[in-house]
Parts: structure tokens; C-alpha cells; sequence
């Protein structure tokens, strides 16, 4: 399949054509006609903006407007015009991300040390109505403008040559600026994001060698030179929080860099903050590499940091999707190092409840492939684990983990359709549809919601539109337990479809393993059916609990 | 110095090659593009272009005039 640009609208109140020129190579843009007329296209259902079926909004405001404001007055009719165009938005848009600008306004400087700022107020207003709406409607998000604006300095960002020439106020670092966070909030949409980021210890995490200067010898403090490894591991955190996960690559003595992890006084990340240690004198690609192994993930999804020049060629060489970013030789940079990959290609578009238990999610799996190796057959191993499900019919709080399960599950996902939250839901309403999900647990945790079936209703029979599980919990023969609950509810013919794609694979046999009988076979999509009229119920007694609630 | 300067200029229009003698309002040297020179050749050569002398602009040698 081609790869098609995405289609991005771009509505601003000040010339935006210079953003498209730098954005133009990955994007194609629709603009309105005209300058600031986004309003009159927000507002009118029938205009370019809708019909143009946008993959995503950008409303960029900028507050250099404000120069043409008769007085306070006119600022707060047009901030409320603003807001009732975002609300047209927020109905006529609900499936693709729509960014929302924050807002900086110019204050004008010829004012007493005891005048009210007008500005600010509106700024915090709009912010509030912003902030609302990515709160409330699942795919509204901020785009930052008023941070950028004051990380890079209103001096550097602006230029009043160019706004007189052409009402685009940039400078040419603000309108570099500016092109990047676009593309950085795109990105947040449509690439996929770096999962885990491995680290090296010594000169990385801290100062200095531990297994040479002692525990009490490294760099690291909450003040001073050694600060600057603690706020390094300060956004390391920070990520960890929000769903990135870390693990550590590095050649020590484990008991040297176990004991710095464990008892330097300054250490922000311990223990269990990792999910993976890989601490012994072998090559760093290897050990990366049994680390994907290890926590089911792909190349792509790391990023490796290291300090040493000469791992990071190995590991390019070796790992070449890993992103290896250069180490800054000026260590008081490491804070902004940490910023640039979060914002480059770790920030998600939103974090959710399941994201947050990722660490220990990933740290139970390890205990669990340990056990595993212990056990004898797989059925043992299942039984010692004493696994859980519960499989019920879709509530309302559970379709943005459905959304999000149903949008990147990869490989245990029969026909890999991709519906939005909206379409989920509107399924799920259909009389004779049925969206239902299984949440599952074992004796090391719970992993959450895992699994998504999508049934529709064809006459005489139901047809299996979406079956997914996540890869956290393949192997364990769920599958096997879902189908025999459903097909004992549903009692009429199920059909199945296998969709191959370049990652499905291991679900091609899926429908032959559990009992379903194969009618037809065409260029690698297989159609399967099963008489559910005449299903006996099995019992599965290697699992602790099953619920199924209709 | 007059090397570099064109080499800047073409780089920017994205085009092989420009000379002195590039006219504006021809080829790719639109009024887009000439926002563009100017917000590049002021942040380049740290120069200030005054808005008013942008009027009698008709060759790349003109706008060389503001940046030597």
C-alpha cells in the first residue's frame, strides 16, 4: 500500500503559507481562502475545512492579532468568537485530532507599573475553554504555542518586519520554531512511538565509575555539578510515569551498580523503576537484543543512551532501527537531551490508565517467562500462573482502551480493522452487534483490558468482525476460552476471517486451532465457520477464574 | 563573499543555480519568496533590509547591496 501523505487543515488567524513551505514534504495542507477567515469556516458546516475530510486540525492563534484591537472590548468579542468556532469544530469533528492552540498576547509596554494586563487574562480564559475541550471530547489536544513562545523569547520568535509584509509575525527562528512543534504534534498522531529507552549507567544515570570511585565516589546530588544527572533521571521519571518504559544496559559488577541503584542517597530512579537489567560485561547489542526478546518488543521501539561513542556504533550497527541519539559532551545539556527525545519521539497524544502500570506490567511478564522455564508444558504453566478473565460486553469508560487496542494491535488481530472511537461506538449500539471485552490477571497482576471482539449480526449467522489480543498475554490460550464462551452464548453458525497482513502470522491458524472448520481460501484470506447451534461447552480447568456476564 | 551569497539564495529558492542578474517576479522569485530572502538574508548577515528600499528591488544584486 502507498504511503499517502496525511491531510492536515491549518486554520490561523495570521499567514501561514512559510509553515507549509517548511511542512509541505510530509504533509498536505488545506488552507482556507483568504486571510483570517477560519472563523467563517469553523462556523459553516458546508465549508472547505469539512469537506476536505482533514486526518487532522491545527488551529494555530497567535496573539500578535491583538495589535489591531481598538481596546479591551473588541479582545474579549473576538476571544468568544473564537470559542464558538471551536465548538462548530468540536461537532463536525470527532474522529480525527484537532490541535488547539494556547495563546501569548503582546502586552502593550506603554502602560503605568499599576495597570491591569488584559492580555494575560485572556490568555488564562482561552486556556481554561482549551483545556476544557481536550478534557471533554477524546480527540482535542493543546498545542503549546504560548510555551514556545516564551522557551525561545518573544524577541527571537518575533519579527514586526514580517508581520507588516505579510502578517506572518515570525522570525525565522520562530517560524523554524514553530514548523517543528507542528510536526512534533503530528508526529504525537501518527508515528509510533518509542516504547522504552535503555540506559547505560556509569557517566549516563551519574558522574564518574562506581565500580572504581565506590557508591559515596559517583557524581550525583540534588544540588550543585552533581545536579545535573539528578534532573536527568528527574525526565527519566517523569517519562516512566507517563508510560515510557526503562531498562538499564550496562557492563558493571551487577553488586556495584545494584548497590549505587539501591542506596546512593540521590538516586531518583531505583529498583523498580526498570523493567529489564541487563548489568554484566557482555556486548550491549546482545544484550539488547535479548531484552527485546525478553519483553516482546521490536527494535523500533527502543532508544539506547549511552555515553560511550563506541557502544553506540555497535549498537547502530547492530540494532539499526534502535534510535541511538548522540550524548551531549556538555553534561549540564542532559535536561534538555531528555526533553528533546520525550518531545521527539516518546510523547503520546494522551496518557491513559493502562499506560501508567506499563513498568510493572513489563516487570511481571519477566517473573512470568521465569516461571515458564521452570515449568514442564505449557499447560502447567498456565495453571501455575492462575490466570484469570473476565469477559463481558463493552461499557462506555472502557472505548478509548478499545480504541487504542483496536488501533495498534499488531500481531494477534485476525483482520486488523481499524475503527475509530466514535465507529466502536457506533458498532456496539447496532441491535445484533456486540462489542465485548476481557480484562485478565494472574498471580503476579493484573494486565488490564487485553483483549477486544467485535461480533456483527449477518442473517442466520454472526460473523466475527474483530478478534484481538495483546501481545502481553499471547501463549496463554485465551483465545481458546473466549470462543468457547461465546460460541456457547451465541447458539447459531459463527463465522471467522483470517486478513493477512505483515505482522499477523501468528494468528493465521487461529480459527483450524480452535475448532472452526475452513470454507474457503483466497490469496492468503481465509474464511472459517463453526456450528454454534450445536456447541457443547467445554470446561478449562487449567484457569483460576472465568466470568463471562452478558 | 558574491559565491556564497548566491550559493545561499539558490539553496533557499530551491533552484541549481541563480546569478546577480536573477530577476525578481520571475521564476520561482515570487512576493512569498521575497519574505523569505529577507527573513533569511537578515538572520544570515545579522543585517536589518529596510521595508521602504524593498520597492526598488530588481535583480539579486540589489538585495546583495543590503547584506555586503
Amino acid at each position: 500500500m502507498a504511503d499517502l501523505k496525511k491531510k492536515i487543515a491549518l486554520l490561523s488567524n495570521v499567514t501561514v503559507d512559510l509553515i507549509v513551505g517548511k511542512l509541505r514534504r510530509k504533509y498536505d495542507f488545506y488552507l482556507p481562502e483568504g486571510f483570517d477567515t477560519w472563523v467563517q469556516e469553523a462556523i459553516n458546516p458546508s465549508s472547505g475545512l469539512y469537506s476536505y475530510k482533514p486526518d487532522a486540525v491545527v488551529v494555530l492563534l497567535d496573539g500578535m492579532e491583538a495589535r489591531s484591537w481598538k481596546n479591551s472590548e473588541e479582545g474579549m468579542e473576538r476571544v468568544l468568537l473564537w470559542k464558538q468556532a471551536l465548538t462548530a469544530i468540536a461537532s463536525g469533528i470527532t474522529t480525527v485530532p484537532v490541535f488547539v492552540s494556547t495563546i501569548a498576547f503582546q502586552e502593550n509596554r506603554i502602560r503605568s507599573l499599576s495597570e491591569r494586563k488584559y492580555g494575560c487574562e485572556l490568555e488564562n480564559d482561552w486556556y481554561q475553554y482549551a483545556q476544557g475541550l481536550t478534557e471533554n471530547r477524546s480527540n482535542f489536544y493543546l498545542f503549546d504555542l504560548a510555551d514556545t513562545i516564551a522557551e525561545v523569547g518573544r524577541r527571537q520568535f518575533y519579527s514586526n518586519k514580517m508581520w507588516y509584509m505579510s502578517s506572518m509575525p515570525y522570525s525565522r527562528d520562530g517560524l523554524n520554531t514553530v514548523s517543528k512543534e507542528i510536526d512534533r504534534a503530528l508526529d504525537a498522531a501518527f508515528t509510533p512511538r518509542r516504547k522504552i529507552i535503555a540506559l547505560d549507567l556509569d557517566n549516563t544515570l551519574w558522574g564518574g565509575v562506581v565500580g572504581e570511585d565506590g557508591v559515596e565516589g559517583i557524581e550525583l546530588s540534588d544540588h550543585k555539578e552533581g545536579q545535573r544527572y539528578y534532573d536527568f533521571q528527574r525526565q527519566l521519571l517523569e517519562m516512566k510515569k507517563r508510560g515510557t518504559i526503562l531498562g538499564i544496559v550496562s557492563k558493571n559488577n551487577e553488586e556495584d551498580a545494584e548497590a549505587a541503584i539501591r542506596e546512593h542517597p540521590a538516586m531518583l530512579l531505583r529498583d523498580d523503576d526498570f523493567v529489564s537489567r541487563k548489568i554484566n560485561w557482555e556486548n550491549k547489542a546482545v544484550n539488547l537484543k535479548a531484552m527485546e526478546a525478553e519483553l516482546n518488543m521490536t527494535e523500533g521501539g527502543f532508544v539506547f543512551i549511552d555515553d560511550n561513542p563506541v557502544e553506540r556504533e555497535t549498537v547502530k550497527g547492530e540494532c539499526p532501527e534502535m534510535l541511538v541519539p548522540d550524548f551531549p559532551e556538555d553534561t549540564t545539556q542532559l535536561l534538555e537531551f531528555a526533553e528533546e527525545i520525550w518531545l521527539d519521539h516518546c510523547r503520546p497524544l494522551r496518557v491513559l490508565s493502562e499506560d501508567l502500570k506499563k513498568t510493572q506490567m513489563y516487570q511481571t511478564e519477566a517473573k512470568r517467562k521465569q516461571e515458564l522455564n521452570q515449568s514442564l508444558n505449557l499447560d502447567d504453566y498456565i495453571a501455575k500462573l492462575e490466570i484469570t478473565a473476565d469477559i463481558h460486553r463493552m461499557r462506555p469508560e472502557e472505548l478509548d482502551r478499545v480504541a487504542q487496542l483496536v488501533n495498534k494491535t499488531n500481531q494477534f488481530n485476525v483482520t486488523t480493522k481499524r475503527y475509530t472511537r466514535d465507529e466502536i461506538e457506533a458498532i456496539a449500539k447496532t441491535p445484533g452487534n456486540a462489542v465485548y471485552v476481557v480484562y485478565s490477571s494472574d498471580k503476579y497482576g493484573d494486565s488490564g483490558l487485553i483483549s477486544v471482539v467485535i461480533l456483527k449480526s449477518m442473517t442466520e449467522a454472526i460473523r466475527i468482525d474483530t478478534f484481538l489480543m495483546s501481545c502481553r498475554v499471547m501463549g496463554r490460550k485465551l483465545e481458546n476460552v473466549i470462543i468457547n464462551e461465546l460460541a456457547a452464548k451465541i447458539g447459531k453458525k459463527i463465522v471467522g476471517e483470517y486478513c493477512p497482513t505483515a505482522k499477523n502470522a501468528p494468528v493465521k491458524d487461529l480459527y483450524e486451532r480452535l475448532g472452526f472448520t475452513k470454507i474457503s481460501e483466497d490469496d492468503g484470506h481465509g474464511l472459517y465457520e463453526m456450528d454454534g447451534a450445536n456447541y457443547t461447552k467445554k470446561e478449562y480447568s487449567i484457569y483460576k477464574q472465568i466470568r463471562f456476564e452478558d | 563573499m558574491e559565491q556564497k551569497f548566491l550559493e545561499f539564495v539558490a539553496e533557499i529558492m530551491e533552484v541549481e543555480q541563480v546569478t546577480m542578474d536573477t530577476a525578481y517576479r520571475e521564476g520561482k522569485w515570487d512576493s512569498l519568496m521575497m519574505l523569505t530572502l529577507v527573513m533569511e538574508l537578515e538572520a544570515e548577515y545579522g543585517v536589518s533590509i529596510p521595508m521602504e528600499s524593498l520597492g526598488h528591488v530588481k535583480t539579486l544584486a540589489d538585495m546583495y547591496a543590503f547584506v555586503k
